[in-house]
């Protein structure tokens, strides 16, 4: 059977993995703000990632912005790119990622695979989102449908370093379904893939990297403190501690 | 993730540590800036502060979990009349807030008690120190978090 994948989500992730798939796969995007879907329509993306003539080619290569689920019921890979905020408790907030499994879960059938690109704690894509899908479809996990993980890892502003170029890290609910998301992302990632061990092993490998960039940032900031009061200039001394130019930028990220 | 490893018992020290330092940043650059000011004789109370950059990174429209909301925040509670501009934020996209958003203040009148730069956007390296001593009151409280000014009044 072809491959038809729907990308639910049009952020700053969705939608440039949805123009990266539109190349070789019949492709829909779908996202529930309509002045989102009506904006890209006209070839409008808010989020800069994609440019005018990019968001054309999408249309071109025959992709359809839609807010109706009805449009996305046809499918039969569904990839869900749904921001994963965190509130000052440092709780995630679920609620984007479980809305859009009960909407998938909707239109969800049998032999299909749900992806989740979201960052997440280990444990949420199987602990969470698959009870939701199995709860609004009727479908048995690993018998009637299948999940996948690949997080996104889009530097938002970066024009350099976009989704094809940068290594995807992928994985499945079973043997044969890690080896289909695999080579489904490997047809269109130039910069290849990292087939995870588990659907845990790859969320928690995005966390990992999330982690890392706060304890780096952590580092530089109470350096930066501590030199303040000893009215030493951090820049200075940054400079002078990597006078390669390690980057600048990890000095403070606001 | 330090929310579920808590759940499991585990207190992640260090990751909540450095998130503690992050965080608190906010308020640190807020409490210096009004240290700058008392110290250039301005009267912090109704006094009108610029706060040029509300994204989480340069050059990008991105405002996810940006936290110069939180350094307009502190400054409001010390009562601060503070505008905030930001060449890449679509107006449309922040109105929601309660924030005061302005246009491009280089190209207005209005004089300002203290400006702080909070991200590096290529447009705001671009701008000479005279264009920022243009929109400030007299004795300009230039905080520089970014690096990007000559003499600022101070940078982290």
């Amino acid at each position: 059977m072809d491959t038809k994948i729907a990308v639910i989500g049009l952020g700053y992730v969705g939608l440039p993995l949805a123009h990266a798939f539109s190349v070789k796969y019949e492709v829909v995007g779908f996202d529930i703000a309509q002045w989102c879907i009506d904006e890209l329509n006209s070839g409008i993306d808010r989020t800069l990632e994609l440019s005018e003539a990019q968001v054309k080619e999408s249309l071109a290569n025959g992709m359809v912005f839609t807010a109706d689920l009805n449009e996305i019921a046809d499918y039969n890979v569904y990839i869900v790119t749904v921001p994963t905020p965190i509130d000052r408790s440092n709780r995630p907030d679920l609620t984007p990622l479980i809305k859009s499994s009960e909407s998938v879960g909707k239109v969800l059938k049998k032999d299909d695979i749900v992806i989740y690109e979201s960052t997440v704690y280990p444990g949420v894509t199987e602990e969470v989102c698959v009870p939701v899908l199995e709860e609004m479809s009727g479908l048995k996990f690993n018998e009637d449908f299948y999940c996948g993980y690949s997080p996104e890892r889009i530097n938002p502003g970066d024009k350099e370093h976009t989704v094809t170029k940068i290594l995807k890290v992928t994985a499945g609910s079973t043997p044969e379904i890690a080896t289909m998301v695999d080579n489904l992302y490997k047809s269109i990632i130039t910069a290849g893939t990292h087939l995870a061990s588990s659907i845990k092993v790859a969320e928690a490998s995005k966390v990992i990297e999330n982690t890392q960039k706060d304890v780096n940032i952590a580092l530089i900031n109470e350096l930066a403190l501590i030199f303040d009061t000893m009215g030493i200039d951090t820049n200075e001394v940054i400079e002078a501690a990597a006078p390669n130019g390690t980057s600048l930028n990890s000095l403070l990220v606001l | 993730m330090t929310y579920k490893a808590q759940e499991m018992g585990y207190k992640p020290n260090l990751i909540l540590g450095a998130r503690q330092i992050n965080n608190g940043m906010s308020k640190y650059i807020a409490e210096r800036t009004i240290k700058e000011m008392i110290t250039h004789d301005k009267k912090i109370k109704g006094a009108n502060v610029l706060v040029l950059g509300l994204t989480f990174k340069e050059d990008c429209p991105d405002i996810r979990n940006s936290k110069v909301f939180d350094i307009i925040d502190e400054l409001g509670d010390y009562g601060c009349s503070v505008d905030a501009y930001d060449p890449w934020i679509d107006k449309k996209d922040v109105e929601q807030q309660n924030y005061t958003f302005i246009t491009d203040p280089f190209k207005a009148d209005k004089k300002y008690d203290a400006i702080i730069i909070v991200v590096g956007h290529k447009a705001f390296k671009e701008l000479k120190r005279s264009e920022f001593e243009g929109v400030s009151t007299a004795e300009p409280v230039l905080i520089d978090i970014k690096g990007i000014v000559e003499s600022p009044t101070w940078r982290l």
